[in-house]
């Protein structure tokens, strides 16, 4: 198992230079650089040899392999390098984002998981039940409705009717600490601005994970073995969650790799309908604002993540299969 | 005060209240909205909330190139001048200017006593440093274009600072206008690491608001300065005790929260309006103003037929401009009656405009020697005149405007082919290269007439070694007495010369027809009524500019 783990450690690295070289050369040959949105904000006939002084001054004028080693260099040294529109240490830049995202997209998930697991498993059950038919439709829905249109909707139907009980936008209410409030009405007061989001993004992603559990535990109930343990006089409790349950898990597992990475990845149109201050809008004003160091910091982050995320699944398996044995 | 980021723009419609624009003032007798009657006048107090559409780049007044910096910057820091809403300069540092040595020195005389939010005096000392940082060879701000034409800034005595120029440049007013940083504060700091400076994240300057807190994609948070160096002038301004301005990216998420109480000022994207006037009639106070440009047909007028004024002038005479303005834009535009608005003060009321008149139209295109054909067509030498209009795809506006138009002409006898493309692929493809007839495009005028210069100055229609025209004047209009005027509205410094001078190019440049000018839109910002005392200011509509004469009444 060590020696697995550590050749697949390995293997990352190559994979990630090579995922971090595509996603440099594709910012970098998008049309107009960070000078030309800096500039153009005052020089509307933009001045080409301020252009010029400006690519010179950031090294934009050197071939793209240059560039891209030395950006991997001072990376190696832990330097993500400076925002060219926030004029500051990218750390910082994202440093600010991030812990409002983790905080969004890890109650998500954790509701998404505890809210579609056990739907998908209980319609997989009573397949053809009114409930399966119910969890069905309200999928479907879910995968459906856009997120920004369901986000709108709840603004205006939910927290404008609300009499300011619950806000249309934002993460918290200025002013509202541990210092001077204590920590249950600081914590309902962050509850109140994350009802609406996390309903967005539970809504939306309950579907595919419903889905895969209901037709994954389908399959195995098909699977000679249930017979085998239904026949032994098995209560039906302990063949489904018991027998069954462990072997419908290996596909969800599967599909549960990318998540870490979409985690820090954020939801930019969630983030941007509720003012979510997250990593999601930081890292698409980066891109259409042409901050190469800050769009490749995130696509770093969520490059190891992904990879991260895929390894933790591979561990998992063991886990969860004991067929399963890495040498 | 604010920056005057004056310079003409090209750019898609609105823009929200007080980001895009530019220049405010004092105003002798300000010209509030009709649902303000003070019943118990001005008091001091309040918390007013408004929308920041981004995250700022930063608040450094000369590093900062986006609205929302400005947005913030604008209140802490003052600037050498404001704008009077007819738009002619005032003093808001400045106490008194002067041009000398034949227009190659401005002089500009400082107030005395301005106190910075730390209690320090602002000196010349202060406006020679802030200049000459843009002007430093190391400086990575976006403004060093605007003091290109200023050589050399001196402080000549405590309060007074003399811009030496390369040549003389009346609407320097603009050029110079940024925020004044306090030059103590950045001893030992090199120009190239001006963006570490704690205070391009937490200014200190001389307006009426002070700065207290910024929280990443939530909210700034500014103070009344209750020892504001207007403020006695101004009767006490400013008055709302603090502002907080709400991060919020999302224009449906910002009308909810206008809806709801949440924010106080909002311009609502432009199908909303009839709505909010209707449904919130007496709860949301409407601002109307006009844009400060207008949505234009450029015409080639190196191209053959086009160089001949008068098939260019039929091409005017022929569209109903009122008749697509209701159709296309549904009544929220007027017609520019020249390319400088009735609200500037270098306006000409006496302009012979060009209306419309189909008959007109088709005898301009006989005297230049067109016959009329079987088809309806006009022809001459065998040749139809077929045209073709370039206009960008995706926007519902443009292609009704453009459908009308093309009805209008084939009416009176043009045949013109409507072709909507990408804006960056018709620009790179066929505008900068001359290959066009016509294009429809949007264009920003700054507060001087001076705007002018870049669309129509011969100079700039040269094309390059590529063969490109990459500046605004891709009619590639050479008229030397346009020229002429425009230089010399450059060197004149006396307003009523200005006035004259500009007056006679705006007619020339209506004779000339090298542009059609179709609409310039008509914007409404809407405010909660607790708000009072907001200033429309043309063009602008309810900027922060004049923010200090708001007041709350709850």
């Amino acid at each position: 198992m060590g020696r697995y783990l550590l050749k697949r450690v390995l293997n990352m690295i190559p994979l990630l230079i090579l995922a971090t070289l595509l996603s440099f050369s594709i910012m970098q040959l998008a049309p107009g650089g960070p000078e030309k949105v800096l500039l153009a904000a005052e020089d509307a006939t933009l001045d080409p040899s301020r252009i010029e002084e400006l690519r010179e001054r950031w090294g934009l004028n050197d071939p793209i392999p240059v560039q891209y080693v030395r950006w991997l260099g001072n990376v190696l040294t832990g330097d993500f390098g400076r925002s060219y529109f926030y004029r500051k240490p990218v750390s910082e830049v994202i440093g600010s984002a991030l812990p409002a995202t983790l905080q969004l997209q890890s109650i998500a998930l954790f509701l998404t998981y505890l809210i579609a697991l056990p739907l998908g498993i209980i319609s997989a059950v009573r397949q053809y039940s009114k409930l399966d038919y119910a969890v069905t439709g309200l999928a479907f829905a879910g995968q459906a409705a856009p997120s920004f249109w369901v986000a709108i909707l709840l603004i205006w139907g939910v927290a404008m009717k609300s009499n300011g009980l619950i806000p249309t936008n934002g993460i918290a209410t200025p002013g509202v600490n541990f210092e001077t409030y204590g920590w249950l009405s600081v914590l309902a007061d962050r509850a109140k601005y994350m009802i609406l989001p996390l309903t967005v993004m539970v809504f939306g992603s309950l579907t595919s994970l419903t889905r895969y559990m209901r037709s994954s535990m389908l399959e195995v109930l098909k699977e000679d073995y249930i017979r085998t343990a239904r026949a032994k006089g098995l209560a039906e409790k302990v063949v489904v969650y018991k027998h069954a349950l462990r072997n419908a898990l290996l596909p969800v597992i599967s599909i549960s790799g990318g998540l870490l990475s979409s985690m820090v990845g954020g939801a930019v149109i969630t983030e941007t309908i509720f003012s979510w201050p997250g990593i999601g809008r930081v890292g698409f004003d980066a891109v259409t604002q042409r901050d190469y160091n800050v769009s490749m910091a995130i696509m770093l982050m969520s490059g190891v993540l992904t990879l991260i995320g895929f390894l933790l699944v591979d561990i998992a398996y063991v886990w969860v299969d004991p067929r399963i044995k890495y040498d | 005060m604010v920056l005057a980021a004056c310079g003409p723009k090209e750019s898609a419609p609105p823009a929200s209240p007080g980001t895009e624009q530019q220049g405010g003032t004092q105003t002798q007798t300000p010209s509030t909205s009709p649902s303000d009657t003070p019943s118990s006048g001005p008091k001091v107090g309040g918390e007013l909330n408004l929308r920041l559409n981004q995250d700022p780049d930063n608040l450094n007044p000369i590093l900062s190139s986006s609205a929302y910096g400005s947005a913030i910057y604008g209140l802490v820091y003052s600037s050498l001048f404001d704008f009077d809403v007819d738009w002619s300069p005032k003093g808001d540092l400045a106490e008194s200017w002067d041009t000398l040595d034949d227009g190659l020195t401005f002089r500009v005389k400082l107030r005395e006593g301005v106190l910075f939010h730390n209690g320090e005096e602002l000196t010349s000392e202060d406006v020679v440093f802030t200049m000459k940082a843009i002007k430093h060879p190391d400086y990575t701000g976006p403004r060093a274009a605007s003091l290109a034409s200023v050589e050399d800034i001196v402080a000549v005595d405590r309060y007074t600072v003399d811009f030496k120029l390369s040549e003389p440049f009346a609407p320097i007013f603009t050029n110079i206008n940024y925020g004044i940083l306090q030059a103590k504060l950045f001893e030992g700091t090199e120009i190239g690491d001006l963006e570490n400076h704690p205070v391009t994240w937490e200014p200190i300057g001389t307006g009426p608001y002070k700065f207290k807190e910024y929280v990443r994609g939530q909210y700034a948070l500014l103070e009344r300065n209750p020892d504001w160096f207007r403020s006695e002038e101004e009767g006490g301004a400013p008055f709302i005790q603090t502002i907080r301005m709400k991060v919020i990216p999302d224009d449906q998420t910002a009308l909810a929260a206008l809806e709801n109480g949440e924010l106080d000022v909002e311009t609502p994207t432009p199908a909303e309006v009839k709505r909010l006037l209707t449904e919130y009639e007496g709860r949301l106070m409407p601002v109307q103003y006009e844009r400060n440009g207008w949505g234009y047909i450029m015409i080639n007028t190196t191209k053959e037929p086009l160089t001949d004024v008068r098939i260019r002038q039929a091409l005017t005479y022929a569209l109903d401009r009122e008749a697509i303005v209701q159709g296309a834009l549904d009544g929220e535009a007027v017609v520019p009656p020249g390319p400088l608005p009735p609200v500037s003060w270098a306006y000409k009321p006496d302009l012979q405009t060009i209306g419309y008149d189909p008959a007109k139209a088709e005898q301009l295109l006989q005297e230049a020697g067109f016959t009329k054909g079987a088809d309806g067509i006009y022809q001459k030498d065998g040749q139809p005149l077929k045209l073709t209009l370039y206009a960008s795809s995706g926007s519902s506006l443009i292609e009704a405007l453009t459908t009308m138009a093309r009805q209008m002409w084939q009416d009176v006898g043009i045949d013109v082919t409507v072709q909507l493309m990408d804006f960056n692929a018709m620009n790179e493809n066929h505008l900068q290269p001359g290959n066009f007839d016509m294009a429809f495009q949007a264009f920003n005028l700054g507060l001087d007439p001076d705007s002018l210069y870049a669309l129509f100055h011969g100079s700039l229609a040269k094309p390059n070694a590529a063969g490109l025209v990459t500046s605004f004047n891709r009619m590639r209009y050479d008229n030397p007495e346009v020229n002429a005027l425009l230089e010399e509205g450059r060197r004149e410094s006396d307003p009523d010369k200005r006035k004259e001078i500009y007056g006679e190019a705006q007619q020339i440049i209506v004779n000339d027809a090298p542009v059609i000018l179709m609409y310039s839109n008509l914007y409404t910002d809407f405010h909660t009524p607790r708000v009072k005392g907001i200033v429309n200011f043309p063009g602008a509509g309810a900027t922060l500019d004049y923010l200090y004469q708001w007041w709350i009444d709850e």
